[in-house]
């Protein structure tokens, strides 16, 4: 559904890529970074708001050109801060975008509005951030976009609306097999979300893996030992205090193979949160 | 995908548009009836053309509506037309004013047709100029676009200077194109202004579609 290639951008202080990325149809991609990673520059890339300087983006079938733009309607987006028109109320703001959407609902729409508990009488100036944040996700996903793009979309939701919004994703996905891609830090709102995960530091991919790969390969491993151990193969973090040893190992089989070669009995693998393991990723990147 | 651009640009004006005109008829009914002459009302309404443009920009948040219209499936042309467009309907209900006040309260009035529409190509041909200073923003280096806007404000203060109001319509040497008179009389001027408008344009296009400030 989207296929990024080679893309690039450079900034005087910042340089994006090359980054290549692939989202299939129907799957949904979590892309993890910290702050700066050049998580919204990849979006505004892909949206073409920013220019990128070499290679290429595919939305469907379609290359994703200034020239033809209709590629953006088989997308919906969320940025970090999605324009609106601020004088009009929520329902005017709708009904203005509704225009350049054939596939729009507005009873779909209505009713995400009131899953989500907006009130769309409202002016958008008098909205609290959740409240836009909400209004911009009824807008990404009235259309039955069969690509969507979200980048941080839970800023200033609260844990109720971040529930109800992950009900909407499934649905979508469910429904219509919407392929996401979804950018954020906190990869716990994700996590029961995505098949898989991109790891993005400094402009670059760093690691693409399948979730629940990295749930089975990364685990936390403790055991007794005297002496030391040095080598261990896999080990992306270790604490030792002798006799005690934790280890983390993304291969844990290979990990624990190699300690019982050493004749180190009792060790205990415990499975890591993918909130730890993408902390382990993005430490040893930078 | 234009038209439903257009729609909610005029949408988006309409407040204003209404308030210009509204504006306008006030200045007309009040000036005419004081018995103003038709070069004062035009120099008051360009005034307030400009003062309600400016206002119409910042209220409906130019910058931020662009990056929304860089989401939707338009073109970055198509922004580009529709918006100048609206200037153009802006300028026409302007134009419309000056004609009829001429018509209604200074049907003896030395400025001619000729040099009203010289006097309305001024309008656009200052605000592509100003426009393509914003534009600039997106390029590099940086001193690119102050230097422009630097120069623009220097050519306006010489103008200034050299006593040459910038509403008043009729010179000795010919008629005020903003920022600068140009020489010569109605026909020369309008000849000149018309060719450097559209150059304008086209070189406002070229940058518009180039830059980044959130749609390509």
């Amino acid at each position: 559904m989207l296929r990024v290639n080679e893309l690039r951008r450079h900034y005087r202080k910042f340089d994006l890529g090359p980054l290549s990325l692939k989202v299939e149809p129907g799957c949904a991609m979590g892309l993890v970074g910290a702050n700066g990673a050049g998580k919204t520059t990849l979006f505004r890339c892909i949206m073409g708001s920013v220019r990128s300087q070499h290679g290429e983006v595919w939305v469907g079938e379609q290359e994703a050109t200034a020239i033809d733009p209709g590629w953006r309607q088989d997308i919906g987006y969320v940025g970090d801060a999605t324009p609106l028109f601020d004088g009009w109320t929520g329902a005017r703001n709708l009904g203005a975008l509704s225009r350049f959407y054939p596939n729009w609902s507005a009873e779909r729409a209505t009713a995400m509005a009131e899953r989500l508990n907006l009130d769309l009488t409202q002016r958008v100036r008098h909205y609290s951030t959740g409240q836009r944040s909400k209004l911009a996700i009824v807008l990404a996903l009235s259309h039955a976009p069969k690509l969507l793009l979200l980048d941080e979309p839970t800023a200033g939701l609260d844990a109720l609306s971040q529930d109800v919004f992950l009900e909407l994703l499934f649905d979508a996905m469910a429904v219509e097999g919407t392929a996401l891609l979804y950018a954020t830090h906190h990869i716990s709102e994700i996590a029961q979300l995505v098949d898989r995960l991109a790891f993005i530091h400094e402009g670059r991919l760093v690691r693409e893996e399948i979730k629940e790969d990295l749930t089975q390969a990364w685990r936390q491993i403790s055991f007794r030992h005297e002496g030391e151990l040095n080598d261990i193969p896999h080990v992306v973090a270790s604490r030792q205090q002798s006799p005690y040893f934790e280890l983390v190992s993304d291969d844990a089989d290979a990990t624990l193979d190699y300690l019982r070669q050493q004749g180190i009995s009792g060790c205990e693998s415990s499975r890591m949160t993918m909130e730890r393991i993408a902390i382990e990723i993005l430490k040893r990147s930078a | 995908m234009f038209k439903q651009l257009l729609i909610t640009e005029i949408d988006a004006s309409k407040t204003f548009l209404t308030l210009w005109l509204l504006a306008v008829t006030v200045l007309l009914l009040f000036m005419g009836y004081s018995g103003s002459e038709l070069g004062q009302f035009i120099a008051a309404s360009t005034v307030i053309f400009w003062i309600m443009l400016i206002g119409c920009a910042i209220v409906s948040g130019e910058e931020k509506r662009l990056r929304l219209y860089a989401q939707l499936p338009v073109t970055a042309g198509m922004v580009f037309a529709a918006t100048w467009i609206m200037v153009i309907c802006w300028i026409a209900a302007l134009v419309a004013a000056w004609t009829m006040y001429g018509l209604l309260f200074d049907p003896t009035s030395d400025i001619s047709a000729e040099e009203m529409g010289s006097q309305a190509i001024g309008l656009p041909l200052l605000l592509v100029l100003i426009t393509i200073g914003f534009d600039l923003h997106a390029f590099r280096p940086a001193f690119i676009q102050w230097l422009y806007l630097g120069t623009l404000a220097g050519l306006l203060a010489v103008a200034i200077h050299r006593d040459l109001p910038l509403a008043e319509l009729q010179q000795a040497g010919g008629i005020h194109i903003y920022p600068l008179p140009l020489p010569g009389g109605v026909a020369q001027t309008t000849a000149l202004s018309v060719p450097l408008l559209l150059g304008l344009l086209a070189v406002n296009y070229y940058i518009y579609v180039r830059s980044d400030h959130y749609i390509r």
